[in-house]
């Protein structure tokens, strides 16, 4: 746990570095909403349980809507592997069992990281993860703590 | 009575509902599934090894290797009606007790969220008495070919109609999901059914960081006809016969069922177990079964190793009537029906069994499962098996091999 979250904020400091210094071309993942969100910060615990279909509301009574990626993107393994602890076909198991017991679908998986910040600048209360090469202005980083 | 008010209420909120209609994306359909293309091979060749009880034929006797024992296809709609409201329709086809694969509807309900914490449904569902009983036909979402029996065959779990309140909240770091739930339900099988009413279950689960804790309890009045009319029988053997059939009846008598679970999660290895009781003062008697399995992820694969155990806690033989104090023909039917007692007494799960499995997660949404099960039943046990020959000898050991490929879409 405390291995994975130094791990994290080490690769976002990474990730802010480059994105800083570099024309952004490094495949990094950041997670990012809207500049007009009313949060920054979220645990790794609130991000897993969102991700995860198990609670929509975050601290504060916030309603967020996670979006996904379609399966086999790279940034997609990335990001379940770093703050799930979990492989894609752990992932799949997971919304089997929701899915297959009336518990709910699947966040709303976008083809790449283009459509998800298309979606994210039109919906303040939506959440997504990125390759930073396709941060820019009308995004915030959200730090996982 | 229950299932028609059930479905009136459920007819009513899909009616009512339509006039709150207002988000551009609803209604919104989505239609998913879920199969096993499985075959199992079993070293008893004087009995069938089946997954449900219930089904007419399985490996063994009736199969050397047989596809029927977990092949299985489910198909699902989900239909958000309104942001609040939400309607699941699941129909499976597998093995049934006709040995037809006619498909039946598992899930069929209509949930309101009152908020995105506390919803209530009403309808077709599946009793939550244990871990993994709602999502037990759906082998991609467990790690093995099916479900340990010594736990999941304690009860004949069924769906119900009826109603269900779930409450979802925090405490910390914790997320907990309280269930509730009232209703009735029944299974077929060849010659008659078995109905369970006025049931109610209670179960809450916590997910704690990489662990989950699940407990749950539930009672239900279990009745079949041919039962019913073997303890008439027993009553017309004058006030023994009454006391036989009052000790042993199950007529209005309440079945409860405890279970306890956990599981750890840390992404590279896991472990879960449960442990249940069921008791009923009736000829259905005190059950126990436990489980554990540990399983390791390395890449796609997935090795898993288990060990489980089921007993009866209650007598499994009764003296019954004294045969000979009654003239003929009435004692040549007193011992019969001692007999079918007897029978029924002995047939309670009484096993230990050990389970060696890899799992092979080789495409998105399909995996292949390879799975070894060594089962030692307890003397004078016949275990789960079923269409059991005269050469049939109860309390043997069996090995069965089972190969099965899962998948979800």
């Amino acid at each position: 746990m405390l291995k994975r979250l130094t791990g994290s904020g080490i690769s976002l400091l990474l990730g802010a570095m480059l994105s800083m210094a570099y024309h952004p071309a490094s495949a990094e993942m950041l997670v990012v909403v809207s500049a007009e969100a009313p949060f920054t910060h979220l645990t790794n615990s609130d991000l897993k349980d969102v991700y995860l279909g198990r609670r929509s509301l975050i601290v504060n009574g916030l309603q967020v809507v996670p979006l996904d990626m379609t399966e086999g993107a790279a940034t997609r393994s990335e990001f379940y592997a770093r703050y799930t602890g979990q492989t894609p076909a752990q992932i799949k198991a997971h919304w089997a069992r929701q899915i297959f017991t009336g518990r709910g679908q699947p966040p709303q998986a976008l083809a790449n990281s283009r459509a998800v910040v298309e979606r994210l600048v039109s919906d303040v209360k939506a959440l997504g993860y990125i390759d930073s090469a396709f941060f820019d202005e009308r995004l915030r980083v959200v730090t996982i703590e | 009575m229950v299932r028609q008010v059930t479905w009136l209420f459920a007819i009513l909120i899909v009616t009512q509902s339509g006039a709150l209609i207002a988000d551009s994306s609803l209604p919104n359909l989505e239609f998913n599934g879920f199969g096993t293309l499985g075959v199992v091979h079993s070293d008893e060749q004087n009995a069938d090894f089946v997954n449900d009880p219930f089904a007419s034929q399985g490996a063994g006797y009736s199969h050397d290797w047989s596809a029927e024992v977990d092949s299985r296809l489910g198909l699902q709609t989900t239909l958000r009606i309104t942001p609040n409201v939400s309607s699941v329709v699941q129909v499976v086809s597998d093995k049934r007790y006709d040995g037809s694969f006619t498909p039946y509807v598992e899930w069929a309900n209509v949930q309101y969220e009152v908020t995105p914490n506390l919803s209530f449904r009403v309808g077709r569902m599946v009793q939550s008495s244990f871990m993994a009983s709602e999502h037990r036909k759906v082998n991609y979402a467990t790690p093995w070919v099916r479900p340990p029996q010594e736990i999941y065959r304690l009860i004949p779990v069924a769906n119900f109609d009826g109603v269900d309140i779930r409450y979802r909240y925090r405490i910390g770091e914790a997320t907990n999901e309280l269930q509730m739930n009232y209703g009735g339900g029944s299974v077929d099988y060849s010659t008659g059914s078995i109905d369970a009413s006025d049931s109610w279950g209670v179960s809450h689960r916590t997910h704690w960081g990489d662990t989950t804790l699940f407990a749950s309890y539930g009672e239900l009045k279990v009745s079949a006809d041919e039962l019913s009319q073997f303890f008439d029988a027993y009553r017309l053997f004058g006030l023994p016969g009454e006391e036989l059939a009052s000790r042993y009846g199950v007529d209005g008598k309440r079945t409860s069922l405890l279970n306890i679970g956990l599981g750890y999660d840390p992404g590279s290895w896991f472990v879960m177990g449960e442990w249940a009781r069921s008791s009923s003062p009736s000829l259905l008697g005190e059950s126990e079964g436990a489980y554990m399995t540990v399983g390791y992820r390395v890449a796609e694969w997935t090795p898993y190793v288990g060990v489980a155990r089921a007993k009866v806690t209650s007598n499994t033989s009764e003296p019954g009537l004294t045969a000979g104090l009654y003239p003929s023909p009435f004692a040549e039917g007193a011992r019969l029906l001692n007999g079918v007692l007897n029978e029924f007494l002995s047939s309670g799960m009484q096993q230990e069994s050990i389970t060696v499995g890899t799992r092979w997660d080789f495409r998105p949404g399909i995996a292949l499962t390879a799975q070894y099960d060594r089962i030692d039943m307890r003397s004078g046990s016949s275990g789960g098996l079923i269409n059991q020959q005269p050469e049939f000898t109860p309390g043997g050991r069996i090995n069965l091999f089972s190969l099965a490929l899962d998948f979800v879409f």
